[in-house]
């Protein structure tokens, strides 16, 4: 028996549900189908072949893509890297720094790239670094992309260590632990799972930016995304959509990663 | 043998800064000898975890002096202090096995592997978990886990162990043969203990000595006989077992004894100090309900007539409470097997006879 505050029991909560998911998930599902087509068009289904994967592996544009592809993972790997760092740094700071200045705007600062429109973040950004006089090019995306992928670490690390009691360090150094000892025996261990979590989602995030990527790049210089772009304005060709299929793939298993491995070990604290 | 392992003197702490700032001590002073169960007993609130946070190293105090062994330690961090602690909750290390909560004590004080190993099989054999050694914290029932916990905190050969409520979590029968293997552990391995506990049963059974602690100040430390037998205030007489607290009025007082009147009587007491008091002086008057003695009344005489309000039935003792004629109530409790009370029921006459070389004269 369903309880009478359940939310099925709403009218039309069937048909709403099936609206948004519709919405939300039929054009990948397209794209998805569309990328296994065994024809030029894009629209017209002429049965089942891989041959627009062998396509991006192997064809006239394979280069370029591989070359973008390079760009776009070795930066997401050192981006999100680097950005789990300062993330883990910070929420050590934020809650477990006690009550100090400044604290509240702090943590604005922190979570501001999540709430300021993209494209403004992508303008100021290449302002700064015409600024500076910093040429535009593999660095500057790198360095884009640690500033913004910061907060998407910050949040499953914060979560993570807020509820981890500060009695597993006092214990720790109760018995002779340094704060060094105490830190990366006891507080990172019970850490992991939020840093895994929060390198995975930052990770994700990185590989998929698109608008910030577009404005700090240089000429010549390209990820995925951007490519898939670039090649996009010639006109929409199946392999790009073989493409699409591939990056969401790997997203969907990063992000489930991350979200497993934010719940690891949360029955027992 | 009667080294002093603590020595607190007018430990004052204040939480937070300016009006807002709470006082959780008052110029506490007081010594723990080496080899000794020494217990802080009070209600909770009263600050005895912030007393033993502060032994630990993990507060900080206002004013005061804490000195371990003659030493001053106030500037050493808890990693530096020879003093292990059994937290409240255990705060096992979840990720670490049984093995490795026990030996991190050691591991950080750099000791060779060889020896680790040995000193965590002698602990894990004193707390009988040998068989768990390989299990998780989470494996563990919570007796086991408070087990481990005391053998981490032995492992390193504190000189001091810091014990805050630890059987608090546990139920009562588990409570009281882990009291009982406490104890023994303590003899075993002659080792300073302080233990937190807001029951005074469990003070009491325990304990070598007592200090008595209520809103953050120090009440009274004694053995737990002192205690329960001469509270030197209101507060621990009341605190400590039961008590009927009632009110008199000094009629005379000469050196060692005071006359005092209490409902209609005139009670002599032995006192030990008579500058405390003072002729027409109102005091109080603790009674232990088991030094009053209960009888059904009898025609010829002398004693305190009442009436039964209650009676209630507590396995061996049958506790009383008693009207009296001015309309004040004493609990009076008597054994079930050695009393031919158990016939009586509320509303029947009795008399009551005060064993007055038992009662305390309270001045406050
Ligand atoms: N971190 C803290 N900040 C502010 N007040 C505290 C803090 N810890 C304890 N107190 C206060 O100090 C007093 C004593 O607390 P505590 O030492 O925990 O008592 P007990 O262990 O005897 O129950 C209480 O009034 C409590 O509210
Ligand atoms: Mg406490």
């Amino acid at each position: 028996m369903r309880k009478v505050q359940d939310i099925r029991r709403y009218q039309g909560f069937f048909s709403m549900t099936l609206l948004c998911m519709l919405l939300l998930y039929g054009p990948l599902i397209i794209v998805m189908i569309y990328s296994f087509n065994d024809s030029p068009s894009i629209i017209r289904w002429e049965g089942f072949s891989l041959r627009w994967y062998y396509e991006v592996f192997f064809g006239l544009e394979a280069p370029k893509f591989k070359k973008a592809a390079f760009n776009s993972f070795s930066i997401a790997i050192m981006a999100a890297t680097t950005a789990t760092i300062i993330a883990v740094a910070a929420a050590v700071g934020m809650i477990r720094g006690g009550q100090f200045r400044a604290k509240t705007a702090s943590f604005a600062l922190l979570s501001l790239p999540l709430m300021v429109p993209e494209i403004v973040t992508a303008v100021a950004t290449l302002i700064f670094f015409s600024t500076i006089g910093f040429v535009a090019g593999y660095a500057t995306i790198l360095v884009a992309h640690i500033v913004f992928c910061i907060p998407f670490a910050y949040l499953p690390i914060a979560a993570r260590l807020e509820n981890i009691s500060s009695i597993y360090e006092e214990a720790a150094m109760d018995l002779y632990a340094s704060r060094a000892q105490a830190f990366f025996r006891v507080l990172m261990p019970l850490m992991l799972p939020g840093i895994i979590s929060g390198f995975l989602l930052a990770f994700v995030i990185s590989l998929d930016d698109f608008i910030i990527t577009n404005f700090v790049k240089g000429a010549g210089v390209e990820t995925l995304p951007t490519a898939i772009f670039g090649a996009v304005k010639q006109g929409i060709k199946p392999d790009i959509m073989a493409i699409s299929s591939l990056l969401l793939f790997l997203s969907i298993v990063f992000v489930t990663f991350s979200w497993f491995a934010s719940r690891i070990g949360m029955k027992h604290s | 043998m009667n080294q002093i392992a603590i020595r607190i003197s007018g430990m004052t702490k204040y939480y937070g800064t300016g009006p807002d700032a709470v006082r959780a001590l008052h110029d506490v002073s007081f010594e723990i000898r080496n080899n000794e169960f020494f217990t802080l007993l009070g209600p909770s609130g009263c600050g005895k975890t912030t007393l033993l946070r502060i032994i630990g190293g993990f507060e900080e105090y206002s004013e005061g002096k804490l000195e371990l062994f003659d030493e001053e330690i106030q500037d050493l961090p808890p990693n530096r202090r020879p003093v292990n602690t059994v937290f409240q909750h255990y705060a096992l290390f979840p990720h670490l096995s049984i093995r490795d909560n026990v030996g991190f004590g050691l591991k950080m004080l750099g000791k060779p592997d060889s020896e680790i190993h040995r000193q965590t099989n002698k602990m894990l054999d004193l707390v009988r978990l040998s068989e768990y050694a390989d299990r998780r914290p989470s494996q563990l029932s919570g007796g086991q886990k408070q087990r481990v916990a005391l053998a981490r905190a032995l492992a390193p050969e504190p000189k001091v162990l810091l014990l805050d409520e630890p059987l608090s979590a546990l139920d009562l029968k588990l409570r009281q043969s882990m009291r009982h293997e406490l104890k023994q552990i303590r003899e075993q391995l002659g080792i300073t203990f302080i233990f937190v506990t807001h029951d005074q049963e469990e003070a009491l059974i325990m304990s070598d000595r007592i200090a008595v602690m209520s809103h953050g100040s120090l009440q009274q430390v004694g053995t737990p006989e002192e205690i329960y037998n001469h509270p030197e205030n209101r507060f621990v007489a009341d605190f400590v077992g039961e008590t009927n607290l009632v009110q008199g009025v000094i009629r005379e007082l000469c050196s060692d004894a005071a006359c005092v009147e209490y409902a209609d009587q005139e009670l002599s007491l032995a006192i030990q100090n008579e500058n405390l008091f003072a002729t027409e002086q109102q005091v109080h008057l603790s009674i232990r309900p088991e030094h009053i003695n209960i009888k059904p009344m009898s025609s010829e005489s002398s004693n305190l007539p009442a009436l039964i309000k209650e009676k209630t039935f507590l396995g061996t003792d049958i506790q009383f409470l008693c009207r009296l004629k001015g309309g004040n109530e004493l609990t009076t409790r008597v054994q079930t097997t050695t009393t031919d009370c158990a016939t009586l029921l509320p509303g029947d006459s009795v008399e009551l006879t005060i064993d007055t070389k038992k009662i305390v004269l309270l001045g406050d």
